[in-house]
């Protein structure tokens, strides 16, 4: 299984499918930090479908807020299911992003 | 064998590969031994009375995939390579689906093995020779069991990856450390050795 990222350009939300680990983790931040503009800052992530993350994805995570937070977005992750919820509870980086 | 594409009839025209190539195609999911049945069959009709001017030989060899049995315990061995987490995530699928593993701990395993045989595969190695990494998965009714078995530098996750603070809530957080820290807080044991020069890690899973 590897990583699909459906962008959809009217509102900016960017769909998730599959993976997120250290062997697709280089598209995944690679094909997403372009969209990030000062005209545009916000990042609408739909991951009803992604279903892993590792520690290399969730630097990717990382990065990326780091880039929305300078032109002062936010980064919005909807759907996340319960198991990768977690694991940015347990590595305390909840508190960077937007879960609904 | 040659025997069977160089069949002859009495008209001397040969049985040829385009005729064993059209036998097997008619077949739906037939079984290795549907295929040489249908193979011999059609050389029969073909031949007629005719003696085989060469020795026929035919064996069949079934491909089915998906449907091997994984043993439990299952050793996996892996090159340091990681191209080969692609392996590793097809056997754990397989593992799971055979051996009605819980949704939760087939990611859990995912996860954990993830992290570990890629700090491996990335940070373990000196030199760029090819090495091998051992495997063991050890399922019962209660717990899993890995046991990860490489000849990498010594390094034990549990006390030597850098320390993450999670209540630190920074953007710059970009250290190492994060794997080793989700693994901690998702398995329920973890022990390591270093023994004859090798890295022994061992990982229990309650499955609840």
């Amino acid at each position: 299984m590897s990583l699909e990222i459906n962008i959809d350009p009217t509102n900016q939300t960017i769909t998730l499918v599959g993976r997120i680990d250290s062997l697709t983790s280089p598209l995944f931040e690679n094909d997403i930090m372009p969209l990030i503009t000062e005209k545009s800052p916000n990042l609408k992530l739909n991951c009803e479908a992604l279903n892993y993350i590792s520690s290399t994805g969730l630097r990717g995570f990382i990065r990326l807020e780091k880039r929305t937070n300078e032109l002062n977005g936010k980064i919005t992750l909807i759907g996340l299911n319960s198991f990768l919820k977690n694991i940015f509870e347990i590595t305390g980086l909840s508190p960077m992003f937007t879960f609904v | 064998t040659d025997g069977v594409e160089e069949c002859h009839n009495q008209n001397e025209a040969i049985f040829g590969s385009t005729r064993i190539k059209n036998q097997l195609k008619q077949l739906i999911e037939p079984t290795a031994e549907d295929c040489t049945a249908a193979i011999k069959n059609a050389i029969n009709e073909f031949s007629q009375q005719v003696d085989p001017h060469d020795d026929i030989t035919i064996l069949s060899i079934q491909f089915s995939p998906t449907q091997k049995k994984l043993s439990n315990p299952l050793v996996i061995s892996l090159k340091n390579d990681i191209k080969e987490l692609l392996k590793l995530q097809y056997i754990i699928q397989q593992f799971s689906v055979q051996h009605d593993l819980e949704d939760k701990i087939e990611k859990t395993i995912n996860l954990v093995l993830e992290e570990l045989i890629s700090n491996i595969i990335y940070h373990g190695y000196t030199n760029h020779e090819s090495h091998t990494l051992f495997i063991k998965i050890n399922l019962d009714e209660t717990h899993i069991r890995i046991e990860i078995q490489d000849n990498a530098s010594a390094f034990n996750p549990i006390t030597d990856a850098p320390k993450i603070d999670t209540n630190i809530i920074d953007s710059d957080r970009e250290v190492g450390g994060l794997g080793i820290h989700i693994i901690k807080n998702m398995v329920d044991e973890l022990t390591y050795l270093r023994k004859d020069n090798k890295n022994h890690l061992t990982i229990v899973k309650e499955r609840k």
